[in-house]
């Protein structure tokens, strides 16, 4: 009977794909010496590899489905979104079935960035004169990579940040032409410095946004929390030190700021040369408005048509063209997750009573 | 662009450049390689179509926030069951208020399927007893069988994932074999094997 219990042995070893040549050989022979069992073990061989049809799935919904969980969990590692609870339950009930490719778009994006960070320590090395480390997204796509200090950067469509190879030694000094979401490793011994044309923003640790595209009017800086301080390039002795909520924002244009110019508050921002206001929650318990592109949400707040075609431009990769003076001052504001341009376009010609062409890469307004 | 490579070298590979440089499309792939197999384990665990593709999301959420620790972990696949294997449990915890759970005291749902359009030995009736049969096996045993059998895990591959010894492992392998064996057996027309012992 132990001989009986052996085949038993062997015989799932072998359809397990364990057995080695050896065990196969003695399998064999065991069933030679037990012919009685022969017929049993060919019908459990036979039924084990007999398998019926496996039903058909749709891959790429599935995977899109987990695309859309894994992007609202990745999410919740921007600090704020922790305490915005009823934010995340808001996200989920509104899943949507669309492609998630910018999240793939995102992570190949900060595959090269890794790369070529990599790269960069290595020539760095090699070559003192190595000029450092730069990233940057083209329209229609956004990045998210991490500093050497371990500080989280969220990269915004037509953006790039760069910093020298000798960052995190004194300083922790990047220069950003664009938008980007900062996550500050904390380090009081190491102050961390944003260089825009227009400001530096100087941090100890905390959560902020800065936005400062060259084809902008202004310089904004909102911060979600933490301290920071930001000084104009113009004048290093104006120093505005933001708490938590505030936004400053800065004209693009340096004639404009000098070291006489007022701090404005709360007044209506087109009209000041620097204003410092909040940042603004579009619903109770939400995450501000400035932020919210981080959580791949395209958001007009109060915005002109014009700049209403900056950010489609860079958001979506195209080229708009608004014909019609009078239609670049319209106001837009509106929130769309994860829309197409088409649907953008289709909610905004409703409210803003124009027409519009898209031909191949080129949105054409007209009145 | 894998043929000829081994599921267990594409596993590792794709570990690597996943791990190596936040690559999404090795990850959609190890995604393409793993998912059913994971989604049929959990399913007959919870035996809910729903939460199984939750667990299975939830499980690739978790390799993706840890990609950076992957090259420390040794077997990604037993890794990963692991994991599923803990949400599963841990759902069934949390739903049914049992203060303990282990696998022996779930249910477990056969989700094996047997088909005798191939080999002319297996009979339309034979294939409905085998079917009936493992249905009646016990827990533990029906889903050791289904990993080895359905997902091929190897011996000591399920074993880490259950948390139990090898031997039993083979234990209950051999349970199953003999069970199939019998409700196959009473149609094989060769009727001069022997009684089955004990």
């Amino acid at each position: 009977m132990m001989e009986h219990e052996k085949i038993w042995h062997l015989l799932i070893l072998k359809l397990s794909g364990d057995a080695t040549g050896e065990e196969l050989a003695e399998l064999n022979a065991l069933i030679r010496q037990h012919p009685e069992l022969a017929a049993q073990a060919a019908s459990v061989e036979a039924v084990w590899k007999g398998k019926g049809d496996v039903e058909e799935e749709h891959t790429d919904e599935l995977f899109n489905r987990h695309l859309q969980r894994l992007s609202d969990d990745t999410a919740k590692d921007t600090p704020f979104f922790h305490r915005a609870e009823g934010f995340e339950k808001d996200s989920r009930s509104r899943r949507r079935a669309g492609l998630r490719w910018v999240l793939g778009a995102t992570a190949i994006a900060a595959c090269l960035a890794v790369v070529f960070l990599r790269g960069g320590v290595k020539s760095g090395a090699a070559a003192a004169s190595a000029t450092g480390n730069f990233v940057s997204t083209k329209n229609g796509s956004k990045s998210k990579l991490q500093l050497p200090d371990g500080t989280q950067v969220w990269l915004n469509s037509g953006s790039n940040i760069s910093y020298d190879n000798g960052f995190g030694e004194r300083t922790r000094e990047v220069r950003l032409t664009g938008e980007a979401f900062f996550d500050v490793a904390k380090d009081n011994a190491r102050p961390f410095i944003i260089h825009t044309a227009t400001v530096d923003v100087t941090v100890l640790g905390t959560a902020f946004n800065v936005r400062s595209y060259p084809e902008e009017k202004i310089t904004e800086t909102s911060l979600i929390r933490g301290a920071v301080e930001v000084t104009l390039k113009t004048s290093a002795d104006k120093k505005i030190l933001l708490k938590p909520n505030e936004k400053l924002i800065v004209s693009n244009d340096s004639a404009a700021v000098s070291s006489d110019s007022v701090l404005v508050r709360d007044v209506h921002r087109k009209a000041a040369v620097m204003t410092l206001t909040q940042v603004h929650h579009l619903n109770k318990d939400s995450v501000p408005s400035e932020v919210l592109w981080t959580k791949n949400k395209l958001v007009f707040d109060g915005e002109t048509l014009s700049e209403v075609a900056l950010k489609l431009e860079r958001w979506y990769g195209v080229k708009v063209i608004i014909q019609g003076e009078e239609l670049k001052n319209t106001e837009f504001s509106g929130v769309f997750d994860d829309d197409n341009l088409t649907e953008v376009l289709y909610a905004l010609q409703l409210s803003g009573g124009f027409k519009y062409v898209i031909k191949r890469n080129e949105v054409i307004i007209i009145p | 662009m894998a043929a000829g490579m081994e599921k267990r070298e594409l596993i590792s590979e794709l570990q690597r450049q996943i791990a190596l440089c936040d690559d999404m499309a090795a990850y959609r792939r190890l995604w393409d390689t793993l998912h059913k197999e994971l989604f049929y384990f959990s399913y007959s665990i919870i035996k809910s179509r729903e939460t199984a593709e939750e667990i299975v999301s939830d499980v690739f959420i978790k390799l993706w926030r840890i990609r950076n620790e992957l090259p420390g972990i040794g077997n990604l696949t037993v890794f990963l069951y692991t994991i599923a294997r803990n949400l599963s449990i841990n759902h069934i915890t949390r739903n049914y208020k049992y203060p303990r759970v282990s696998l022996d005291t779930i249910e477990v749902k056969n989700i094996s399927t047997f088909d005798n359009a191939e080999e002319l030995l297996i009979t339309a009736e034979m294939t409905r007893r085998v079917q009936q049969a493992v249905d009646g096996l016990p827990s533990q045993c029906k889903l050791i069988f289904q990993m080895v059998r359905e997902h091929g895990l190897k011996y000591r591959e399920v074993a880490a994932i259950l948390d139990i010894s090898e031997l039993t492992v083979r234990n209950q392998l051999v349970i199953a074999a003999k069970k199939i064996a019998a409700a196959a057996q009473l149609n094989v027309p060769a009727a001069r094997t022997k009684p089955k012992p004990g």
